[in-house]
C-alpha cells in the first residue's frame, strides 16, 4: 500500500484524507471556524466584550447573553469570542519563535557535527531535563508576568525539540549526493545549509509542529490562570476561568464556556495535527 | 552495570549543573529580577543598597554564580520571603503531598491506560479501537485547570459527594490525631489505625488524582495501542497461537509484556509531565504540596522560594529518568554488556 501511496500527489493525498478521515475534516472545520471567530470577533459579538455593566453582573445564561455575565456584568459571549485571538495569536506565536531558535541549532549542529554539536546538543538537553510546564513558569517569573513574556518563556522552553529533530534529519541529508557534490564544488556552507539541507529534512520539524500547536495553546492558558501570562484587560480564556475561581460553584456559566472553548480548539488542532501528520508522512499510517 | 551507573551519574551531575545555571540566570541576570521583585514599587535607594548587600548582589557576576553554586550544591536557597523559613526545609515539608498526588495519578493512568490499550489494540478497527482512540484524542485536549473546577462543581458543589479541597478535614486531624511517620496521609493513618482520617484523606485525594492522571492516562492509552499493535504481528505471537494458547494470555502474557519495557521511558516523560501538571492541580485543590506552594510563591513574588522549587522539581524529574534509564538496563538483556 505504501508503494502505492508514494506515487500519489501531495494533492492527492490531502483529496484521499478529506475523503477518508472524517475526524481530520472536523479538525479542520474546528480552526477554520475559529480562525474566521477570530478575524471578526469585533463584528460578530453582540456586545461591547468590554462593557461593564453592574445591573446585569453574573446573570444566567438566556437569550440576551448566549453564554451569562460575569461578576462586572460583561457579556461572556462576546469575551469567548474575542479570547479567540489570543488564544490562536498564542499559538502561533509560541511554535513559529520556538522553530526560529530550534531550527538555526538544529541545522548547524548537524551539518558540523563534532564539537559544535555537542555543545549545542547538551544545552540543549539541559532545557528537556526541567519537566514541561515548569521551565516557562520559571522564565516567566523571571521575566514578570504578562502575555508576551509568558510566550517567549515557551518558546524558550519548546526549540530544543525541534532542534533535536532537525539535527536528526540533517545528519542523514548532509550524506546525500546532493550535498556531497556542493560541497566537493566549493559552495558556501551556509549557502549549501539553507538551499540543500533544509529544505530536504524539514518534514519531521514540521510535522511535529503542526501537532505541538494544541499543546502550546493549553499550556499558554495554564499560565495565564495561574497568573502568570495574560494580565486585565487582555481577553483570555484561562484568564477568564481563573478570574471566577472563587464564584464558579455558584455561577458555573463564568468558568464552563470559556473551558469548553479551550477544549473544542485544542481538539482540533490535534486532530488537525495528525492529519497534517498523515499527509507529510504517509508511512506513518502503516505504523498505526 | 556499575560502569553504566557511573557513567548515568556522572552525566547527570553535569546536567545539574546545567539546571542551576539555569536558575542562577533567570534570578540574578536577568532585568528586572530579585530586588525590584522583592521590595514592591517604589524602594529607597537605600533599601536597595541594603537588599543588595545581604543577597550579595553587589559582587561581581562570577562570584555571585560561584557562591550560588556552591550553596545550591549544599541544598541551600535562601530564605522563603513569605515562610520565613528556608526554602529546602519548605520544600521537603511539602514534597510528600506532592509525591502522594502525582504516584497515585500515575499508578491510576497505568491500571487503567493499560488494559484500555490493549484492548483497542487486539480490537484495532471496531467500535472499540475507535471509541478509545477518539476519547484519548479528546482527553489531552481537556485544559487540566478546566477538568479539575468541571469535576470541584459536579462531585463537590451539585451532588455534594467529594471535598472540594485540602488534604483532610481539618475536624479529623482534631479527633484523629496521627503522628507523621512517612508524610504520606494515606500511610500515616492506616499506621496509627485511624480508619476515619484514612477515610477522610481518600475522600480528598479522588479528584485531584482523577484530574493529574486523566492527559497521562490517554497517552498511556496511545501509546500501548500502537506498541501492542506492533507486537502481534511478530513470528513468536504467530507460534504461540498455533500452540493454541488462550487469547487472554496471548495479550498479557506475550504480546503486552514486549511492550513494557519501551512503556518505561514513556512512564519516565508521563512522570515529568505530571509534576509539571501538579503545579496547577495542587492550585485548583488547594493541595499542600511543593506545586501549590510555588504558585503562592509566584503569586507573592517570593523569588527565592520559586527558584528553589524549580531546581527541586527538575532534581526529582532527572532522579526518576534516572532509575528508569537504570531499570530498563536491568530489564532489557540485550542492553547488558558482557
Amino acid at each position: 500500500m505504501s508503494a502505492a501511496d508514494d506515487e500519489l500527489t501531495l494533492s492527492e493525498r490531502a483529496g484521499d484524507l478529506i475523503k477518508h478521515n472524517r475526524l481530520f475534516v472536523v479538525g479542520l472545520i474546528i480552526a477554520v471556524s475559529f480562525l474566521l471567530i477570530a478575524l471578526t470577533a469585533s463584528w460578530i459579538a453582540p456586545h461591547d466584550p468590554q462593557a461593564i455593566d453592574f445591573d446585569t453582573k453574573l446573570a444566567a445564561p438566556s437569550s440576551q447573553h448566549f453564554f451569562g455575565t460575569d461578576v462586572l456584568g460583561r457579556d461572556i459571549f462576546s469575551r469567548v469570542l474575542h479570547g479567540a485571538r489570543t488564544s490562536l495569536l498564542t499559538g502561533v506565536l509560541v511554535v513559529s519563535m520556538a522553530l526560529l531558535i530550534g531550527l538555526p541549532v538544529g541545522l548547524i549542529a548537524g551539518y558540523y557535527g563534532g564539537r559544535v554539536d555537542m555543545v549545542m546538543m547538551r544545552i540543549a538537553d539541559v532545557f528537556l531535563a526541567f519537566p514541561p510546564l515548569l521551565l516557562p513558569i520559571a522564565i516567566t517569573a523571571a521575566l514578570g508576568p504578562g502575555l508576551y513574556n509568558a510566550l517567549m518563556a515557551l518558546a524558550v522552553s519548546w526549540f530544543p525539540w525541534y532542534a533535536r529533530i532537525l539535527r536528526s534529519s540533517v545528519i542523514a541529508v548532509k550524506e546525500e549526493l546532493f550535498v556531497k557534490s556542493s560541497q566537493a564544488m566549493g559552495m558556501n556552507p551556509i549557502r549549501i545549509m539553507l538551499k540543500h539541507v533544509l529544505p530536504n529534512s524539514t518534514t519531521p520539524v514540521i510535522v511535529q509542529a503542526s501537532m505541538d500547536f494544541g499543546y502550546t495553546i493549553l499550556a499558554a492558558a495554564s499560565l495565564s490562570f495561574i497568573g502568570m501570562g495574560a494580565r486585565p484587560p487582555t481577553i483570555e480564556w484561562g484568564l477568564m476561568i481563573s478570574s471566577s475561581r472563587s464564584i464558579f460553584l455558584e455561577y458555573w456559566w463564568t468558568a464552563f464556556f470559556p473551558g469548553l472553548a479551550i477544549f473544542i480548539l485544542v481538539w482540533g488542532a490535534n486532530l488537525l495535527g495528525d492529519g497534517i501528520r498523515d499527509l507529510l508522512d504517509p508511512h506513518y499510517k502503516d505504523k498505526r | 552495570m556499575i560502569r553504566t551507573i557511573l557513567q548515568r551519574l556522572a552525566l547527570m551531575g553535569l546536567i545539574l549543573i546545567g539546571v542551576m545555571t539555569v536558575t542562577f540566570v533567570l534570578s540574578r541576570v536577568l532585568p528586572g529580577s530579585p530586588v525590584e521583585m522583592m521590595l514592591g514599587a517604589k524602594p529607597t535607594p537605600e533599601q536597595i543598597a541594603q537588599a543588595e548587600e545581604e543577597l550579595g548582589l553587589n559582587k561581581p557576576l562570577l562570584t555571585q554564580y560561584g557562591l550560588f553554586l556552591g550553596d545550591a550544591v549544599r541544598g541551600d536557597f535562601g530564605e522563603s520571603l513569605i515562610t520565613g523559613q528556608p526554602v529546602t526545609d519548605d520544600v521537603f515539608l511539602r514534597a510528600t503531598a506532592t509525591l502522594e498526588l502525582v504516584t497515585l495519578a500515575l499508578l491510576l493512568a497505568l491500571f487503567v491506560g493499560l488494559p484500555l490499550g490493549v484492548q483497542a489494540a487486539v480490537k484495532k478497527e471496531t467500535a472499540v479501537d475507535h471509541a478509545v482512540r477518539m476519547g484519548s484524542v479528546a482527553a489531552v485536549a481537556v485544559p487540566v485547570f478546566f477538568l479539575g473546577l468541571l469535576l470541584q462543581m459536579f462531585f463537590a458543589g451539585k451532588l455534594g459527594l467529594l471535598p472540594l479541597q485540602g488534604r483532610i478535614d481539618s475536624g479529623v486531624l482534631l479527633d484523629y490525631a496521627f503522628p507523621r511517620v512517612t508524610g504520606s496521609y494515606l500511610i500515616d493513618t492506616l499506621l496509627a489505625g485511624e480508619i476515619g482520617a484514612f477515610a477522610s484523606a481518600v475522600r480528598h485525594l479522588i479528584l485531584p488524582v482523577l484530574t493529574l492522571s486523566l492527559a497521562s492516562m490517554a497517552t498511556i492509552v496511545r501509546v500501548t495501542r500502537s506498541m501492542m499493535i506492533e507486537a502481534m504481528q511478530q513470528d513468536y505471537i504467530a507460534t504461540v497461537r498455533a500452540y493454541g494458547v488462550p487469547q487472554k494470555h496471548i495479550h498479557y502474557r506475550y504480546a503486552l509484556k514486549a511492550t513494557l519495557i519501551p512503556l518505561l521511558t514513556v512512564v519516565g516523560l508521563t512522570y515529568g509531565f505530571m509534576l509539571g501538571g501538579s503545579i496547577i492541580v495542587e492550585f485548583v485543590f488547594d493541595w499542600p504540596g511543593v506545586g501549590g506552594y510555588m504558585v503562592q510563591a509566584l503569586l507573592n513574588n517570593d523569588f527565592p522560594a520559586v527558584m528553589g522549587v524549580t531546581f527541586f522539581i527538575a532534581f526529582a524529574y532527572l532522579l526518576i529518568n534516572l532509575l528508569i534509564d537504570l531499570l530498563y538496563q536491568a530489564l532489557d538483556p540485550r542492553l547488558r554488556k558482557s
